[in-house]
């Protein structure tokens, strides 16, 4: 690994508020995304198949880490997340 | 004419290529002919494009684009599939009733969803007749309808998900809720509408030759009875189921 570039100059990324949503079509109700952070999706019934609802939009910082480990696990990529 | 029992059709699952009595072949092109020409017309007819289109337009923020062409997608193969079904069953796509398009067959897509509330009615409780028909051919006596059904069905369950939360995130506001429950006083109808007419004559031959399982109006009032209490967890009110309608 390369050390950063000396800085003559700085710049700062601005950090935005994460947000996760679910691409339904995508998704086939495998669950994952509700074990990996049940305080941030809720399989909801009624569809016929159970679908994971968005309990927070935007998760706090300790959230993160577990909607991070939902992105991974969704075998079908269904959940977004801004920021990768 | 030559006619077979209904246990009799019931029992086989017919192929292409295989022999199959001509009372049969009538209903099972009918069946087929109506599902190209709502699905697998929407390829050449434009609607899918203009629907994509109109979606694409419609949706409110980058996410929602991407549910929306990810729909598109779904519903271009669909119309793929029941092309291809429609050939192999003889079915003239130059046909000048097929080139009308779907709504020559289902009136609601005589109409294009001109807001995102619309939109949302149209997959959730739309795509949701969706899931009641292609359910019907899981167990159909035809191979080619029985085994594409269940991918299609399958998609049509994320698509009316997509439409419940898109319209769960407009009721969170009094203004959205106002203008869900106007948009839904225009599409219930509708919506009540595909599914026919209730005294359908030809329903019995259909059950009978296993190219359905349940009437029209059986379908339509389990859909009544699944999807209202949704509707109300909407905090909207369901309509007069017939009020509006054009097919009693």
């Amino acid at each position: 690994m390369t050390e950063p570039a000396e800085l003559t100059s700085a710049a700062r990324i601005q950090r935005r508020p994460l947000t996760v949503e679910v691409n339904y079509p995508a998704c086939q109700s495998h669950g994952r995304c509700a074990v990996a952070a049940p305080d941030v999706f809720e399989m909801a019934e009624g569809f016929g198949k159970a679908y994971p609802e968005v309990l927070v939009q935007h998760p706090t910082a300790g959230q993160v880490p577990r909607v991070r480990r939902a992105v991974q696990l969704c075998p079908t990529k269904a959940v977004l997340l801004t920021d990768y | 004419m030559t006619t077979t029992t209904a246990t009799e059709s019931q029992r086989h699952i017919y192929e292409p290529g295989d022999e199959m009595p001509e009372e049969y072949f009538t209903l099972l092109k009918q069946v087929v002919m109506v599902q190209a020409g709502i699905e697998g017309t929407g390829l050449f007819t434009g609607y899918v494009q203009k629907l994509g289109q109109r979606m694409w337009e419609l949706a409110p923020s980058p996410g929602d684009k991407v549910r929306v062409m990810h729909y598109i997608a779904d519903e271009t193969r669909h119309g793929y599939i029941y092309y291809n079904l429609g050939l192999e069953v003889g079915i003239d796509f130059s046909d000048p009733k097929l080139s009308e398009g779907a709504g020559a067959f289902l009136d609601i897509f005589n109409y294009l969803p001109e807001t995102w509330v619309d939109l949302g009615w149209f997959n959730f409780l739309g795509d949701r007749v969706g899931v009641y028909q292609g359910s019907e051919w899981i167990d159909s006596t035809y191979g080619p309808m029985r085994r594409s059904a269940p991918g299609v069905v399958n998609d049509e369950y994320g698509h009316t998900a997509m439409g419940y939360f898109h319209l769960k995130a407009v009721c969170e506001t009094e203004q959205g809720r106002q203008e869900a429950q106007a948009a839904l006083f225009e599409w219930y109808p509708r919506v009540l509408d595909m599914f026919g007419k209730s005294e359908s004559k030809r329903d019995a031959a259909y059950i009978a030759h296993g190219l359905k399982q349940r009437t029209n109006e059986e379908l339509r009032q389990a859909f009544i009875a699944e999807t209202t209490p949704m509707i109300e967890r909407l905090g909207l009110q369901v309509p007069d189921p017939l009020a509006g309608r054009q097919f009693l």
